[in-house]
C-alpha cells in the first residue's frame, strides 16, 4: 500500500516562521539586558570620575563666595551643575563646632560637607564627608564711608 | 477512465506572501540586532574612554598631591608651549618618595605634554646647579589619540592676614602676581607659586572632549568670606 505523502500547508509554514521569529526576539532580551549592564557600568565609571569634578567645583564656589554664608550656617544644601550634561551635585553643610583655641571664635567655622551626585535628577552616589575650615574677615577692598 | 490524483501545490501568490512576510520579519529581527550592537559598541567605547580618563585623573592627582614647592632646590610649577606639538605642557617638581639614588635630590622634575598624539608624563632628576638638560628617567604614555590639550588654572583669593604677611616681605623679591578668583589659561614661570585648582581639557580623537579636575593640596589657602555678608 502506497503511503500518502504529507505536505505542509501555508498556515503551518507561517506559524513555524512566526515561532522562529519570536525565539529571535527572546534572544534580543539577553542583548537588551547586556546593554543595560554596560550602561550601568559606564555610569559607575562616570560617577567615580565626576565626584572629583564636583569637589573641585565646590571649592571654586566656596573660594569665590558663590555659596552664601547663610546656606552654610543654616545647614542647608547647595545644588550645582557639572560640566558633563545631565549631571548635578549637591553639597549638604553641617557646621561642626567653633574653634575654641582661637580668639576670633565667631569667625572660624569647621564644616562637614556631604556631596551627592545626581544624574537626570536621580540620586546616584554619596561621597564620604569632607571637612573644611571657613573663615570670616573684614575685606579691605570694601570702601568705608568717609567722615 | 482513471482520474489522476490532484496534487495540492502552493500558488504563486501564496509563496510571494510567505516570502515577503519572512523577509519583513528578518529585517525587523536583524535591524534590532544591528541597532543593539551599535548602541552596545558606542557605550563600550565611551566606557573605555571614561576608564582611561579616570585612571589618568587618579595618576595625575597622585602626582599633584606630591608637588613640592619649598626648599632652595628651584621648585617649579609653570606652563609653556611644547615646541614639537605646539600644545601647552606643564612642568612641575614633585617629592621623590623613592630616592633610588643618592645623587638625585629629594625632588623630581615632571613634564606633562602631548607627544605623537599621546598624553605623556616624563620624569627627570632635578639636580641642583645642573648644566644643560637632565636625562629622562621615565616616560609614561597616559592617553592615546589626543588631538587637543589645554590647561586652566585657578588661584584662590588671599585672606587679608596672608596679604599683610606678604606685604611685610621685601617688595623687590615679590614675584609677578597672578589674578585670583578666576580661571586663567596661562601660568608662566614668573608667577612663582602654585595654583589652587587646575583643570585639563583633553580632546580624544574617538570619544570627544573630557575635562579632568584637580586640586593642589599644598596651595590651599583659607576659604574666606566677607564679614559684612
Amino acid at each position: 500500500m502506497k503511503k500518502k505523502k504529507y505536505t505542509f500547508t501555508l498556515i503551518e509554514v507561517l506559524i513555524a516562521i512566526f515561532l522562529t521569529t519570536m525565539a529571535c526576539f527572546f534572544l534580543l532580551e539577553f542583548e537588551e539586558s547586556y546593554i543595560k549592564n554596560a550602561r550601568e557600568s559606564l555610569k559607575k565609571v562616570q560617577k567615580e570620575r565626576l565626584i572629583q569634578e564636583a569637589y573641585v567645583l565646590l571649592l571654586e564656589h566656596l573660594y569665590t563666595n558663590q555659596i552664601p554664608w547663610k546656606i552654610i550656617e543654616d545647614k542647608k544644601s547647595y545644588r550645582y551643575g557639572l560640566k558633563e550634561a545631565d549631571w548635578e551635585a549637591e553639597a549638604r553643610f553641617e557646621p561642626v563646632t567653633h574653634r575654641v583655641d582661637e580668639q576670633i571664635t565667631q569667625d572660624l567655622m569647621d564644616v562637614k560637607i556631604e556631596l551627592t551626585l545626581y544624574h537626570l535628577g536621580k540620586e546616584q552616589t554619596i561621597q564620604p564627608e569632607i571637612r573644611l575650615c571657613l573663615k570670616k574677615e573684614e575685606r579691605l577692598h570694601v570702601e568705608t564711608p568717609q567722615t | 477512465m482513471s482520474k489522476r490524483p490532484k496534487r495540492k501545490a502552493y500558488i504563486l501568490i501564496e509563496v510571494l506572501v510567505a516570502t515577503s512576510l519572512f523577509i519583513m520579519l528578518l529585517i525587523a529581527v536583524f535591524g534590532t540586532f544591528w541597532r543593539t550592537n551599535k548602541t552596545n559598541a558606542s557605550i563600550n567605547r565611551l566606557r573605555v574612554a571614561n576608564e582611561q580618563m579616570l585612571i589618568t585623573q587618579a595618576t595625575l592627582q597622585s602626582l599633584f598631591s606630591k608637588i613640592s614647592f619649598k626648599e632652595s632646590v628651584g621648585p617649579y610649577f609653570y606652563q609653556e608651549l611644547d615646541k614639537n606639538s605646539n600644545l601647552p605642557s606643564l612642568i612641575f617638581t614633585v617629592e621623590n618618595i623613592f630616592q633610588t639614588s643618592a645623587s638625585i635630590t629629594s625632588n623630581l622634575l615632571i613634564k606633562l605634554y602631548v607627544e605623537d598624539n599621546q598624553l605623556v608624563v616624563a620624569t627627570f632628576p632635578h639636580l641642583k646647579n645642573q648644566e644643560g638638560l637632565p636625562t629622562i628617567m621615565q616616560k609614561e604614555a597616559l592617553l592615546p589619540d589626543i588631538t587637543d590639550f589645554k590647561a586652566e588654572f585657578f588661584l584662590a583669593p588671599e585672606s587679608q592676614e596672608n596679604k599683610k604677611v606678604k606685604a611685610l616681605e621685601d617688595d623687590e623679591n615679590q614675584p609677578k602676581k597672578p589674578p585670583t578668583g578666576t580661571w586663567k589659561d596661562n601660568w608662566p614661570i614668573e608667577y612663582d607659586r602654585l595654583p589652587t585648582l587646575l583643570k585639563l581639557d583633553i580632546t580624544h580623537a574617538k570619544s570627544g572632549s573630557f575635562t579632568l579636575w584637580f586640586f593642589i593640596p599644598f596651595s590651599f589657602d583659607a576659604i574666606v568670606y566677607d564679614k559684612r555678608q
